[in-house]
């Protein structure tokens, strides 16, 4: 097994097919970087929605104990 | 008390007033209604336990899995004598179109499941899994237009393979729409099973275009029963990042899954022990 490219100006240039084969690597990777982020920040938001949900009750909850 | 909202249900509490029925019938109904609030909510708490810790583990597999493939398909594997690099495309393109297959697969096999049988947790699996499907799907289609300029002169034709791939797409729109539509309600997920069950009819046809039509597509280059079509040092490369895919793809659908299951089920004790640990958590990691 060996390098398919002898310089690096090679690896990028590509035969001229460079243009075609990086930019598709480019797109999916943004692609599946955009799904994971959305994916994280839609299980990020869960939890922060419920922590301040939780804060409110309890808040609520120790109001009402000051009434009684 | 979601079953409340339930249209069955409430027929259920009607006919259960009427005190003329016979006992044995409201038994029946009962257990029914018992029944249906089972499977609505049944699995979703051992799904989590069971697939939530194995997230981290697929990912980092996926990762390095990927990471290997992508440097060994682009600076190892020999270019092609016809085609040259720009074949170095096929190592997203199959694994990407491949996965959108599979998933889309996957969809109707659990639209059927969460249809007969109620399964709240394959509706959710699907519901989690469409956008994953979506953007493959999509990626295969641009990655396949970006290869097809250098090797057929065009980003695309009308041609079997490529629209049916189109319609996959359109498919999987549809679904991501249906669940969105629906969410949060007794319905959800119903719709959008009918047309994953449905529009499984394409996965065939995307399958056997390139066999049943004149094509530009060129054919598989492997298939589980016959020889690779291709020299071990670019087919091994390939397989690694088909399963690099396999695991990301696993990855992402469990890890979202759980999110919905979190969304769910949040007035569950379970989720509000996790909720509150967390919480705990990131206070002690401020203090620290």
């Amino acid at each position: 097994m060996h390098w398919a490219f002898d310089n690096i100006h090679d690896f990028f240039l590509m035969g001229h097919h460079g243009i075609y084969v990086w930019s598709a690597w480019l797109i999916t990777l943004v692609g599946i970087t955009l799904l994971i982020a959305v994916s994280v920040r839609q299980r990020r938001q869960f939890y922060r929605q419920e922590m301040a949900r939780i804060t409110r009750l309890k808040s609520r909850a120790s109001h009402r104990q000051e009434l009684i | 008390m979601r079953l409340l909202c339930d249209s069955n249900v409430i027929r259920v509490y009607k006919l259960t007033d009427q005190r003329n029925l016979p006992r044995t019938m409201d038994d029946t109904l009962l257990m029914h209604r018992l029944w249906r609030g089972f499977l609505s909510t049944v699995g979703t708490r051992p799904f989590y336990d069971i697939f939530g810790p194995s997230v981290r583990w697929l990912a980092l597999l996926a990762s390095i899995l990927l990471l290997i493939g992508s440097i060994w398909s682009l600076a190892i594997a020999p270019p092609d004598y016809l085609q040259g690099n720009s074949y170095r495309i096929i190592f997203i393109h199959v694994p990407t179109a491949s996965l959108a297959l599979s998933l889309y697969l996957m969809l109707a096999v659990l639209g059927v499941v969460s249809l007969v049988w109620k399964f709240k947790t394959a509706s959710l699996v699907a519901e989690a899994a469409a956008p994953v499907g979506l953007v493959l799907c999509v990626l295969a289609l641009l990655t396949g237009a970006i290869w097809g300029k250098p090797t057929w002169g065009a980003y695309w034709v009308w041609d079997g393979r490529l629209t049916s791939m189109l319609i996959l797409a359109f498919l999987y729109v549809g679904l991501v729409a249906l669940f969105q539509a629906f969410k949060d309600t007794p319905q959800a997920g119903k719709a959008a099973a009918i047309l994953s069950i449905i529009g499984a009819v394409n996965i065939p046809i995307i399958k056997y275009s390139v066999v049943w039509w004149n094509t530009l597509h060129q054919g598989s280059t492997f298939t589980l029963t016959a020889a690779p079509k291709m020299p071990a040092s670019m087919y091994l490369p390939l397989v690694v990042m088909l399963l690099g895919f396999y695991a990301l793809t696993a990855a992402l659908v469990l890890y979202r899954t759980c999110t919905l299951i979190l969304q769910r089920e949040y007035q569950k004790a379970w989720v509000h022990a996790l909720v509150l640990q967390r919480q705990s958590r990131a206070q002690s990691d401020v203090k620290g």
